[in-house]
Formats: structure tokens, C-alpha cells, sequence
């Protein structure tokens, strides 16, 4: 896998009645440090020819290589695989990942198999690497299958 | 504050094109999408869906920097905008915008940026210091002009 050539910053400006704009600036990838860090030189000169001030920043860091193959299937990315967790302060999630393999789940179950050894090795992964808002590790409680009506592409038109 | 974490976005694609994201929250040092803990979860992800995974991305959040209190600019300032072009090393061309831009950068009587502004010079300089085009070009300034965007949300 590779990172994209270059991560970018985003800043919401607000001027003096409180509407919201914003301007955006690409730096070097960095070997995919937070490019946020990279501006703290920036605030200053930015202010001196503008009016407005910068309320928040958001820095995208992207790695466009493909990973895995996308498999013949009856279902479709509506099909889910809802994953539930909870955080450090009982706070409750759920994930939804869309065309789940059917060879996760129980028979004529939608509950996963939970001796299903991808399935534990993201249920490893998850709370090996997902974090609350408070930086703590999360639970998985329980995964089941869903259909999502929600489509974000040309799917929706067939 | 900095954020306690970094927000990690998955991005799905079935057979037929159609795309989902996962996002769930990494830690904050989890930055680097195709190393850590982002590039572990999306194998494990990958491992349990028939989907590919094109693109994963990391996403970073600070809050308010530089000053605190806006300028009295007019009202409805934000539309008001100076456009900076910057040429790419491959003469590809880069507009960046600057909302509520102040008035004395530009020459008088017109919309055009003074280039020997010292504001103007130290920023522009700022950017061909520190940024790069979309596919990582050096950057040099060629000129500003002022323009003005549609009405903005409050």
C-alpha cells in the first residue's frame, strides 16, 4: 500500500456575523504524520491579510492502493454486517460493513458463527485498534446482519 | 485540546460499483492509512465482506487557531474573497481562495492583489515553502484578484 502524494488541510473560517467559509492547502505526505502540524506557521501570516478567523481544521491523509477483490455475489453493498461496541464511558456503537462474506454467519442465522475465524480476527482487530473519543479501547458486544436502504450511488437507479 | 483520536474511513465497492464507507475512530497517533492500525482493520474488514477496498483514509481534527476575534469587515465579509493563482511545476494551474481578505491588499481602486503587499509576500511565500499542487508540484505565485462567492450558511 502506498499514501496519496500529497495530504490536505482544510480550515473553516468564520467572519465577523459568524457565517462560515473555508480554504484548503495540500502539503507533502510526510510519511503520514498530521498535516495540521505543519501550519502552525500559517495562522499568522493568514490573518494578516484577512478579516476572518480559522474556527477548525480537519487534515486528510489517504491511501488509495485497492486491497482484496470484489467477489460475484447475489447480495450487494446494501447487504450489512452490523458490528455493535461500547466505548470506556458505556458509550454504544454500531459499524456497518457492507457485503459481508455469508460464510460469517450461523446457518439460516443472521447472528455471525462466532467460532467463524475471519469474523474473530476483526473482532480482534476492532478492539485491538478502535478507540472511544476519549482515546480507550472499545467492546464488541454482538454482530448481526442488516439491510441497508441507504445507497450513495447509481444503485439507487436500477 | 488536541484530539484524543483520528478518524479512520473505509471505503467499500461491491461488484456492481456500488460504494459504502466504515468509519470508526483510531487512535490519535493512527495516522498513516496504509500502515498501523487503519491498514489492520481494513485487512480484517476486507477478510470478512465480498467487496474491495480502493481507499482508506485518516482524517485529523484540530480546533481554533490564530486569532480569535474576526475583523470588522463588512457584512457577509466571508463572500467576500481573494483568489491567489499559483502555477504547479508542470503548469498546471492552483486557485486558493481567502475569505474575508483585507482591504488594503489589494491596489487601489481595483480587485487586483498587490504583489509587493509585505502580508501578501510573506503569505504566498508561506505556501510555495510549504505546499504542493494535487499531485505534489512545486508551487509559485502568479497573481491575486478579488472575487465573490454566493451567499454562505450562517
Amino acid at each position: 500500500m502506498a499514501l496519496a502524494a500529497v495530504q490536505r488541510v482544510i480550515m473553516k473560517v468564520a467572519d465577523n456575523v459568524g457565517k462560515i467559509g473555508s480554504l484548503a492547502l495540500d502539503v507533502d505526505t510526510s510519511g503520514g504524520d498530521d498535516p495540521i502540524s505543519d501550519f502552525t506557521g500559517f495562522y499568522a501570516l493568514f490573518n494578516a491579510i484577512s478579516d476572518g478567523v480559522i474556527t477548525g481544521q480537519v487534515g486528510q491523509t489517504a491511501d488509495n492502493a485497492p486491497v482484496g477483490t470484489a467477489a460475484e455475489a447475489a447480495y450487494d453493498i446494501r447487504d450489512k454486517l452490523a458490528v455493535e461496541y461500547v466505548g470506556s464511558q458505556n458509550d454504544h456503537h454500531t459499524v456497518y460493513i457492507g457485503d459481508p462474506d455469508p460464510a460469517i454467519f450461523q446457518a439460516n442465522s443472521e447472528l455471525v458463527d462466532p467460532a467463524n475465524t475471519a469474523w474473530l480476527a476483526l473482532k480482534t482487530a476492532i478492539q485491538g485498534n478502535v478507540k472511544d473519543k476519549l482515546g480507550n479501547a472499545v467492546r464488541v458486544i454482538r454482530a448481526y446482519r442488516q439491510r441497508s436502504r441507504n445507497l450513495k450511488s447509481s444503485q439507487r437507479f436500477v | 485540546m488536541a484530539s484524543l483520536w483520528a478518524r479512520a474511513s473505509i471505503l467499500l465497492q461491491d461488484n456492481a460499483g456500488n460504494i459504502a464507507k466504515v468509519v470508526v475512530l483510531v487512535a490519535a497517533a493512527a495516522i498513516d492509512p496504509s500502515g498501523g492500525a487503519i491498514a489492520a482493520l481494513r485487512t480484517a474488514i476486507v477478510a470478512v465482506t465480498k467487496a474491495l477496498s480502493p481507499r482508506a483514509e485518516s482524517g485529523t481534527q484540530a480546533g481554533a487557531a490564530g486569532e480569535d476575534t474576526a475583523g470588522d469587515g463588512a457584512y457577509s465579509a466571508i463572500e467576500d474573497r481573494a483568489v491567489l493563482t499559483f502555477r504547479g511545476d508542470d503548469n498546471s494551474t492552483y486557485n486558493y481562495e481567502v475569505p474575508c481578505p483585507k482591504p488594503d491588499i489589494f491596489l487601489t481602486g481595483t480587485d487586483t492583489v498587490d504583489p509587493g503587499n509585505a502580508a501578501v509576500v510573506a503569505y504566498y511565500q508561506w505556501i510555495e515553502d510549504n505546499c504542493v499542487g494535487t499531485f505534489g508540484q512545486e508551487l509559485t505565485f502568479v497573481r491575486g484578484e478579488r472575487t465573490r462567492k454566493k451567499q454562505m450558511k450562517h
